[in-house]
């Protein structure tokens, strides 16, 4: 699962021109929408960037701190959504407002409180998410992700004599996704490696390595996916000449790709070695469910460059 | 001139008109013509200079209109009125020089006409002959040159007539103005709303309430279980107030030494004439305080509150300078110097040291800075506060005195200044030559100016004390007492072979800043039996991690009819943990200390070293040496418990057998509202605990009742702690000062539903010594009101109208305001009947008129969501 902030004009425009674009294209489009916004727009930053909800406590909550000068109104709603990879490898969102009674959905039963409200410069705002789920909930994990929603907010009217009714700010509005994970009873997840296989970048500087990842058991699985390229015959951290680590979830399958640089690898054949764990550092421990390392590795041949 | 102006520029055209061009253009043609004559001289083409008025901005904070030249698209500003706009001090004189300094700092200004640069500081602009003119005794300098001169840009907009400077921050002028908007923020900030408490519950006066009981045993380890010696503390609360038992006894299970006390302290927090009493073992009231067993009352609050007051910080400095106080940052007073320089500041004072950041800013910038300290003891009262105390009993210690009384009153005749006086009497046996002793005496002590306190105390037939303190800042100060004693003070004041006593102690940083600071200390002692003197000298500083502490100090006692002097130098270290240490050594403490003689002789020597080895247990070793050459291996473990305190001690001695000692300490509550008894690591002994329940009130009687549901894990906050409720919804909270209110909250983040909210945002409870107060915490599920603003012509939503919530039963109000899209939303409604109205200024300032809504909401256990609640606004 990747986190990110995707500040755009709205989520279906993002779809749209993520299905018409190139996968490249689009990502780096994304990418240029992110720093525009930063510069120009005036977003709020949420903590923490997944919210993990037990149903026994059946709520959880993220906190908005509005760092601009500008107040802003924030609009708080949820839609069905999970990572997926498209044909480069690129991890992107898939998400989906009609969600079919197969796919574990917690988008129609989460309720954020507010659902709507106002940051002033510097403030922030603790907003509750409560899931209201049907009684014949089954165990298992529930997905759904937060679209967080924040524009310029409109002057009170008694402001200044001569502010009445103008609408300040921003014609952008800045959207920013978090996910929940609604967890009822036992749980257990894991993760298959498979399909390893590699290509060498057109300089021959970077070696693309992709594998795909499914998920065992009825969680999401959230761990990072690393690559190394060791000498032939040696293993360990010494034994490395390149390594490349991508953090991720995988709902249902993935096949991520992950860069290493082997510009200053000689040519001859190594041993790429490939796993999967649940290290990751910027979620809480105690949130990530149980699960064993999975690991492959195949051996690789760095051509002489021309 | 030619008016270019456009919309601002021309309400300037207009009102120049009005003032008389025509006097204005011949001045300007007579400056013109001079101006073109300057130019001509210093070679630059007259035709090009084009008379102009311009108006003169530093950024957006003043401006003026002054005249200027237009060359190209750059213009020529009169740098003394530009100087003169930015508060700038500065000498023009009649060939044109402008000499001038910018304060913080007295930065020059030099700028000759003709010279080729200017200079602002070190920093030199260069200035060609087309970039500066003299005309009419005024000095016009290109505003682009000026701009770098400044370290800015000068924008010069000719449709606008208008030059800018676009930065001016760093000119006195605006540091003047960003300095009155901060004191306008002071003056118009509502600051902290006072906390008024949704309900506060008096002290509880039950007939006997609570109980607690304190307990500390030791052993050696070479006969455990012969000679423990023990101690034990029982409380409860009678009539609100606090009856204690102690018993200790050198040794528990054989015959030893033991010792009983018992006493009854009545507390009534809001007395006028009397807060204490106590009955039993305790101490006496005065200023000279001995334990007693008999009577004590006093109109003394059981706890001082830490605000004192107001105090005047009077000063001089100049006239027209301003100065402003800050407290921890933040400006808490501010004042104009009068004609005369004298300025007053009045200041917000607590107990203890106060340090206060002046800053004064002069007419032209300038800024001085300085630091005060008000110390104020407990010795002081504030102004018109008028305190006593009477106390009688037997003395504890019968060898100083069979019996003792005291009567006691202290004024606080002004902020600075506290008077007491009073009278100690001392009965003894009859035996004793000073059989009764009577010492009345009074006292009188002041805050003078600078940082500088004076006291003198008279105790008749005892004792005449005076000393004097200075105190200006953090880093220095100074106190020195001298008492001479009579020769029949009680033996309780002073002992009977002194006759003098002078005493100096202070500290401070005597090079400022981070430099080491020094203490020093030192008493000379005149007594009929020769002169006892003491001095030491330490500084602390710190160096590569560590805390060294090196110390002088000599001691002369008298011995046989001579003087004996000793002197010794040492060095105590403590080396704290540093992150960059290997990870096995960050957990561990160093202590050392080195000491040694005049002669070279090492008269002390030791290192400890102490490690946390779980959350809960710390170890210490260490090696030392003592004067006597004598050398102690110790080992010592203590763990801190939640419920018990635990610590052994082993010494080895290099000439005896080793010792151990065990320890165990800890306290045993009992909670009478819950029946239960608790643990604790204590001591409990005259503190107090809130305990209650926190319930979803589903019946919305506010108790807890059958219907009602019990909420687990919910926070409450008590005071600076915090409790959580277990299955049954119960919380507690120990360690409190008792007849003190004690604020209670529920964390509403930590309800399970955010439709949930506290019944009481806020309580207060003043609870008794040695027991639980105890209340209930009524959750009541609350509503979501959504609704929307609209334009009766348009149909549109109106965005940022202020929006009223009232509930009808009670006037309590909620606002808020209205979306871009005109809809609003409220959470946290509680059940009622309430009238949705908009702001009435919002409505005059539409023009507008909007019929109020009423809406009920209902109680249901999940809370409501109320939407649909429409206000049409119609003009």
């Amino acid at each position: 699962m990747k986190f990110v902030a995707t500040p755009s004009r709205s989520v279906a425009f993002f779809r749209a021109l993520a299905r018409r674009l190139s996968p490249a294209l689009f990502g780096a489009l994304s990418l240029l929408a992110v720093s525009a916004a930063a510069a120009r727009a005036q977003g709020v930053l949420v903590a923490p960037p997944g919210v993990f909800i037990d149903h026994r406590a059946r709520s959880g909550s993220v906190e908005l701190y509005n760092p601009g000068t500008q107040t802003v109104e924030v609009s708080i709603s949820t839609i069905f959504g999970y990572p997926v990879t498209d044909s480069t490898g690129q991890v992107t969102l898939f998400t989906s407002d009609h969600p079919d009674s197969t796919q574990p959905s917690a988008a129609g039963w989460l309720q954020a409180y507010p659902r709507r409200l106002t940051l002033r410069p510097r403030e922030r705002q603790t907003v509750r998410i409560l899931g209201r789920p049907p009684q014949t909930l089954a165990d298992g994990e529930y997905w759904s992700r937060l679209v967080i929603t924040a524009k310029g907010a409109t002057l009170p009217v008694t402001a200044s004599a001569d502010s009445a009714g103008i609408s300040i700010g921003l014609s952008m509005e800045v959207r920013t996704v978090v996910a929940v994970l609604y967890r009822k009873g036992r749980l257990n997840t894991g993760v298959a490696l498979s399909d390893v296989h590699t290509a060498l970048s057109r300089g021959g500087d970077s070696l693309y390595v992709r594998t795909r990842l499914e998920r065992q058991g009825n969680a999401a699985f959230i761990g990072v996916l690393h690559v190394a390229l060791e000498r032939p015959g040696e293993s360990g951290v010494g034994a490395r000449l390149a390594q490349g680590s991508l953090p991720l979830a995988v709902y249902y399958d993935l096949s991520p790709r992950v860069a290493i640089p082997v510009v200053q690898v000689a040519p001859g054949a190594y041993t790429l070695r490939v796993w999967v764990d649940t290290d990751r550092e910027d979620v809480a421990r105690e949130l990530i469910l149980p699960s064993k390392m999975v690991r492959d590795s195949a051996t690789v041949v760095i051509p002489p460059r021309p | 001139m030619r008016c270019r102006a456009r919309a601002r520029a021309r309400v300037l055209l207009v009102a120049l008109c009005a003032m008389g061009v025509g006097a204005m253009a011949a001045t300007r043609g007579a400056a013109a013509q001079s101006a073109r004559d300057t130019a001509a001289q210093e070679g630059a083409g007259a035709d090009t200079l084009e008379p102009v008025l311009v108006e003169l901005w530093l950024g957006r904070l003043v401006s003026a209109t002054v005249p200027a030249f237009r060359v190209g698209d750059d213009a020529l500003v009169p740098v003394s009125q530009l100087l003169a706009l930015a508060e700038i001090e500065g000498h023009l004189d009649a060939d044109g020089r402008i000499t001038a300094r910018v304060y913080p700092g007295a930065i020059p200004i030099e700028i000759n006409p003709d010279a080729d640069s200017m200079r602002f500081g070190a920093r030199h602009v260069p200035l060609v002959p087309t970039q500066v003119v003299v005309s009419g005794g005024e000095l016009y300098v290109s505003a682009t040159a000026l701009g770098e001169l400044f370290g800015t840009r000068m924008a010069v907009s000719w449709p606008d007539l208008a030059v800018t400077m676009i930065d001016p921050a760093e000119l006195p002028v605006a540091r003047r103005m960003q300095r009155e908007q901060q004191r306008a923020t002071l003056l118009s900030a509502p600051g902290v709303p006072p906390v008024v408490p949704d309900r506060a519950y008096p002290l509880s006066r039950q007939r006997v309430d609570g109980l607690v009981a304190d307990y500390a045993i030791s052993t050696a380890s070479t006969n455990p279980f012969s000679e423990p010696t023990a101690l034990l503390a029982i409380g409860t609360n009678v009539w609100g107030g606090s009856l204690e038992a102690t018993y200790s006894s050198a040794k528990l299970l054989r015959e030893g030494t033991s010792h009983l006390s018992a006493s009854w302290l009545g507390v009534w927090p809001q007395g006028r004439v009397v807060r204490q009493l106590r009955v039993g073992d305790g101490g006496s009231t005065g200023p000279r305080l001995r334990t007693l067993q008999g009577v004590s009352i006093t109109n003394a609050p059981y706890v001082r509150a830490p605000m004192f007051g107001m105090a005047v910080y009077p000063g001089d400095v100049g006239p027209g300078w301003e100065v402003e106080a800050y407290q921890q940052g933040r400006l808490v007073a501010f004042d104009s110097a009068a004609a005369d320089g004298h300025f007053a500041l009045s200041l917000p004072v607590q107990y203890g040291q106060n340090p206060v950041d002046v800053v004064a800013y002069g007419p032209h910038g300038e800024v001085l800075r300085f630091n005060r300290v008000f110390h104020v003891t407990d010795a002081f009262l504030p102004a018109h506060q008028m305190e006593y105390g009477l106390s009688a009993g037997k003395c504890a210690t019968t060898t100083v005195c069979g019996s003792t009384a005291n009567a006691d009153v202290r004024y606080g005749i002004t902020s600075r200044w506290t008077a007491r006086a009073g009278a100690d009497g001392y009965w003894r046996s009859a035996s004793d030559s000073t059989s009764t002793l009577t010492h009345p005496y009074a006292e009188l002590m002041g805050l003078l100016g600078g940082g500088v306190g004076v006291e003198v105390d008279e105790v008749v037939n005892a004792s005449t004390r005076m000393a004097l303190s200075y105190e200006p800042s953090l880093d220095a100060r100074v106190q020195v007492d001298y008492t001479r004693f009579g020769a029949r003070a009680a033996p309780v004041l002073a002992p009977s072979s002194w006759r003098e006593e002078w005493t100096v102690s202070g500290g401070g940083r005597p090079f400022g800043g981070q430099s080491p600071y020094l203490l020093f200390d030192g008493q000379l002692v005149r007594t009929t039996d020769g002169d006892l003197a003491h001095a030491r000298v330490s500084a602390s500083l710190r160096r590569a991690g560590a805390q060294l502490l090196p110390y002088l100090a000599i001691d002369r006692l008298p011995v046989a009819g001579d003087e004996e002097t000793t002197t010794v130098g040492g060095v105590d270290a403590f080396v704290i943990p540093r992150l960059e240490w290997a990870t096995w050594m960050r957990p561990l403490w160093l202590r050392t200390t080195v000491e040694s003689n005049v002669r070279g002789h090492l008269t002390a020597l030791g290192l400890f070293v102490t490690r946390p080895v779980w959350r809960m247990l710390r170890v210490e070793t260490g090696w030392s040496r003592g004067r006597d050459g004598r050398s102690v291996f110790s080992l010592a473990m203590a763990t801190d418990l939640p419920r018990l305190r635990a610590r052994s001690t082993l010494a080895v001695p290099s000439d005896g057998p080793a010792t151990g000692v065990h320890t165990v300490q800890g306290s045993v509550l009992w909670n009478g509202s819950a029946h239960a008894l608790t643990l604790d690591a204590g001591p409990a002994l005259t503190r107090a605990g809130v305990t209650g329940r926190v319930f979803l009130d589903v019946d919305g009687d506010g108790r807890f009742g059958d219907g009602d549901e019990p909420l687990a894990n919910v926070v409450v906050r008590v005071s600076t702690t915090s409790a959580v409720t277990d299955s049954t919804g119960a919380f507690q909270a120990w360690n409190l000062t008792p007849y003190l209110p004690v604020a209670v909250q529920v964390d509403s983040a930590s309800l399970a539903s955010p439709l949930w909210v506290p019944e009481y945002r806020l309580l207060t409870i003043t609870p008794g010594a040695n027991r639980f107060a105890s209340l209930d915490l009524p959750i009541v599920p609350a509503a979501v009101v959504e609704g929307l603003v609209r334009d009766a012509a348009t149909g549109q939503g109106v965005g940022g109208v202020p929006v009223i919530l009232t509930a009808v039963s009670t006037g309590e109000r909620r606002r808020t305001t209205t979306f871009s899209d005109g809809a609003f939303l409220l959470m946290g409604v509680r059940p009622g009947v309430y009238e949705a109205t908009i702001d009435n200024a919002a409505l005059s300032r539409l023009g507008a008129q909007a019929a109020p809504m009423r809406i009920t909401v209902e109680r249901t256990p999940d809370g409501a969501q109320i939407s649909g609640v429409e206000l049409v606004l119609r003009r």
